[in-house]
């Protein structure tokens, strides 16, 4: 085996080693880094809110924040409810609500939520 | 040719790299008795750097406000994911700071690298070192607990007493109210800009100055004499000394392991010991604890204050006693810098260190 041949072969192990180090000790590094900054708070996975049933008109919608989202609760016919979320399915922009718009590019229809009347209440989640 | 090599050669043509780093590391000659005292620069370099990033981090899900701050610090150490982490490496790394600058003031002092041409270097480390203690305190109120809170409230009260400045002082820190959320975002706003604004360009200059200027030769063995100081601008240059890289570097590195390897075990084993119970409660300006005291670099400070009759008396004190500090090199101007010919500075030295030792001590348990 020629000296150039062993010098090459050495290099070579030596920059297998240096980059596995390296890498290891980067995803190290970037994982706890990556789990820290994409931490967000969310609300109890059951929590539900309130909404007095007034504030919702027959025809008409009212905007909410559930669980730090937009989301809306429309009455379609009378004591009929339906809550949205206004998180678009496409590419998550928020929608801007326009009642005759029927259709779109998302690939989904927006998430909705349970509604429950309870007297004079709307339960929401 | 090799990637690395074609690279160098494009940096080289471009920026001269080879010439830079012929004359900054391997050709940059530094005193053959260079010891581990030296290194401590570089070990604070790395600790700043520290603070800086983990700063920047809670700075993601920090909240100023005084009825979110408390909870948004006990979600970045029970919630965030390495939040505890980030948050310890700031808080004890805060306090690993004031060590290694206490020791690296004391060796530079001891060996009398202060004097002359080195007297901008003091002065720019010694206000780094007075600026570093205005992150602490500033800091230090920011995660609203009760601790926090009555800290800053003690400290800001004994600003008070300075003659001239002190009532606008109190009227700018929060006014009659006392500490609230003027005081809060005041603090937040000189944490995260104004003073590492300051620090950032103190540090510059001072680096600026040691290299500029040269290494100090320790003023120890047989054959070391003072030189008498250069009429002109002259770089000192040891022509038999050892290369700054790699040599030196390697110890560099060995002393600022051994400095993170403290760091990381305050951190993981005993990092109750900067965070006491107080730390935990959130601030209640009608609830006031029982031996509340500063952080323990500020105890000395503290007994001070309480021992002498008035408080201006105290702060007048503390005042002329950094003045005399920051303008040692205008003070001390004698060429002789071998600690052992030096007895009077000697004797100060060891009395100036127990005096603060005894008085942080006796603020400890008073």
């Amino acid at each position: 085996m020629s000296e150039k041949q062993t010098l090459s072969r050495r290099r070579l192990l030596a920059v297998s080693a240096a980059g596995t180090i390296g890498g290891i000790l980067v995803a190290a590094g970037s994982w706890p880094l990556w789990n820290y900054l994409a931490f967000r708070q969310a609300g109890p996975a059951g929590e539900t809110i309130a909404i007095p049933r007034s504030e919702v008109e027959a025809g008409g919608v009212h905007f909410f924040d559930f669980r730090g989202r937009p989301a809306v609760v429309l009455q379609t016919s009378p004591g009929e409810f339906t809550a949205l979320s206004m998180i678009c399915t496409h590419l998550g922009c928020i929608v801007k609500w326009q009642p005759l718009e029927l259709s779109g590019p998302p690939p989904a229809p927006l998430t909705g939520y349970p509604v429950i009347v309870e007297q004079d209440q709307l339960i929401i989640g | 040719m090799s990637c690395g090599a074609r690279i160098i050669d494009y940096l080289d043509t471009r920026i001269g790299l080879r010439t830079m780093v012929r004359e900054n590391l391997t050709g940059y000659l530094l005193p053959r008795r260079i010891n581990g005292w030296y290194a401590l620069g570089s070990v604070l370099l790395v600790l700043f750097a520290i603070q800086a990033i983990t700063g920047a981090l809670l700075l993601v899900h920090y909240i100023p406000f005084t009825e979110q701050a408390f909870d948004s610090v006990q979600r970045i150490m029970n919630q965030v994911p390495f939040g505890w982490l980030v948050r310890d490496l700031h808080a004890v790394g805060a306090n690993i700071i004031i060590v290694f600058l206490l020791l690296h003031l004391l060796s530079v002092l001891f060996m009398a690298a202060y004097k002359r041409p080195r007297e901008m270097t003091w002065m720019a480390g010694f206000l780094l070192f007075l600026l570093a203690q205005g992150m602490c305190l500033t800091g230090y109120l920011l995660p609203w607990s009760q601790l926090s809170y009555w800290a800053t409230t003690v400290a800001t009260q004994s600003a008070g007493a300075m003659p001239l400045i002190g009532e606008p002082l109190i009227r700018l820190l929060g006014g009659e109210a006392g500490v609230g959320q003027h005081t809060l975002g005041l603090f937040f706003a000189l944490h995260v800009m104004g003073l590492p604004l300051a620090l950032a360009a103190l540090l510059l200059l001072h680096l600026f100055l040691v290299r500029r200027i040269g290494v100090s030769e320790p003023p120890f063995g047989p054959d070391f004499q003072p030189r008498p100081p250069a009429d002109s601008f002259r770089h000192a240059s040891y022509p038999d000394g050892i290369p700054f890289f790699p040599d030196y570097f390697t110890k560099d590195l060995a002393v600022v392991c051994l400095a993170l390897t403290l760091l990381m075990g305050c951190v993981f084993f005993i990092p109750w010991i900067f965070l006491p119970a107080t730390a935990f409660i959130p601030a209640d300006p009608f609830s006031t604890p029982v031996g509340i005291k500063p952080e323990w670099y500020f105890l000395a400070s503290y007994q001070l204050l309480k021992l002498l009759p008035s408080e201006m008396a105290g702060l007048l004190t503390q005042v002329l006693a950094v003045l005399f500090l920051l303008l040692l090199p205008c003070i001390d101007r004698g060429l002789e810098r071998r600690p052992a010919r030096r007895p009077v500075f000697l004797a100060m030295f060891v009395l100036g260190i127990l005096a603060v030792i005894g008085l942080t001590i006796w603020g400890h348990f008073s």
